[in-house]
């Protein structure tokens, strides 16, 4: 019989988990959206908030853990030192807003609600965040969820059986420009192929030359809007 | 913008091909391999002795930030056999 390897075991796990972690996404998704609706009741014409919840794929989550190590190896001798609940991004939100100060709105209001989630913002190259990014668990309910002021930094949900799993999950707030960027960067090239993941750093220096463009293009259209709007106010 | 060039010039004209599956710099010939960490946190200076450094070994030579275990040594030499 073939020997099982850590990602037969992996797989298993993920298996295991996926209905679980759809609930979550849904879950944080409907949670963030209804927090937004103070923003998104007064958007102007030109002014866009999208919510996007995503599970990782199961490749990507293996993969994940696999490039985590030297090498991008797995340990053959400990797999038991392997569990994709250690991924903090296995469930992921994604706030995208259009001009960038709506997305510095929607962090402030969100932080509101999430003021325990652990802050880990996104930087390009020279240090300049790109985005907001917070990571906190979910433990789920099948009956309803029940908030905890545990003493770990996150929210948690006690399930109403005796089984309690927390889920890792995290959520970012990008502007709409690079946040599509992302889209088409993560899901056209790595999904397709985990495998090209690895060529993320050596790209470094061209994907920070479209962030700049990105910016470049979203600085102009504010100011063009902020001109536009006072001349309209005289 | 921190350039990544000239550490990868010191790399590609000593023979060393980036394995992004492995998102390593690898040299075949010289049995050595850097991990990108080693490569994006180490000055010129370092990366430059050693690729200097003589393996004396006839096993593979692994350059990494952290401390590899034995089994993930093992692996890493494995899949570059």
């Amino acid at each position: 019989m073939a020997e099982r390897t850590i990602e037969d075991q992996l797989r298993e796990q993920y298996v295991t988990l996926l209905p679980e972690l759809t609930r979550v996404a849904e879950h944080l998704k409907t949670q963030i959206e209804y927090f937004l609706l103070p923003i998104a009741r007064h958007l102007k014409p030109h002014e866009s908030l999208l919510v996007k919840a995503r599970v990782k794929d199961c490749n990507s989550a293996i993969d994940k853990l696999r490039r985590g190590n030297p090498g991008g190896v797995f340990d053959r001798n400990h797999p038991e030192i392997y569990n994709l609940l250690s991924l903090r991004d296995l469930v992921g939100v994604r706030v995208m807003a259009f001009p960038s100060g709506r997305a510095m709105e929607v962090d402030r209001l969100l932080r509101l609600e999430f003021g325990d989630w652990i802050a880990d913002p996104i930087r390009d190259g020279t240090g300049k965040q790109l985005a907001f990014k917070y990571n906190g668990q979910y433990t789920q309910s099948p009956m309803h969820w029940i908030r905890s002021l545990a003493a770990d930094l996150a929210f948690k949900y006690r399930r109403y059986t005796e089984s309690v799993e927390d889920i890792p999950c995290e959520y970012q707030i990008v502007s709409t420009l690079i946040g599509l960027f992302w889209d088409i960067e993560h899901a056209a090239i790595y999904k397709q192929a985990p495998n090209l993941k690895g060529l993320e750093p050596v790209m470094r220096e061209q994907t920070y030359a479209v962030y700049l463009a990105l910016k470049a293009f979203e600085d102009e259209f504010e100011r063009q809007i902020q001109i536009s709007e006072s001349s309209t106010h005289d | 913008m921190p350039r990544q060039s000239e550490k990868t010039h010191l790399l590609d004209s000593a023979g060393y091909v980036y394995n992004f599956e492995r998102m390593m710099y690898i040299n075949r010939q010289a049995k050595k391999a850097f991990s990108y960490e080693y490569i994006d946190d180490n000055p010129e200076s370092v990366i430059a002795s050693s690729i200097q450094e003589p393996n004396k070994k006839q096993d593979w030579l692994i350059y990494t930030n952290l401390p590899m275990s034995e089994g993930t040594e093992q692996e890493i030499k494995r899949v570059l056999q």
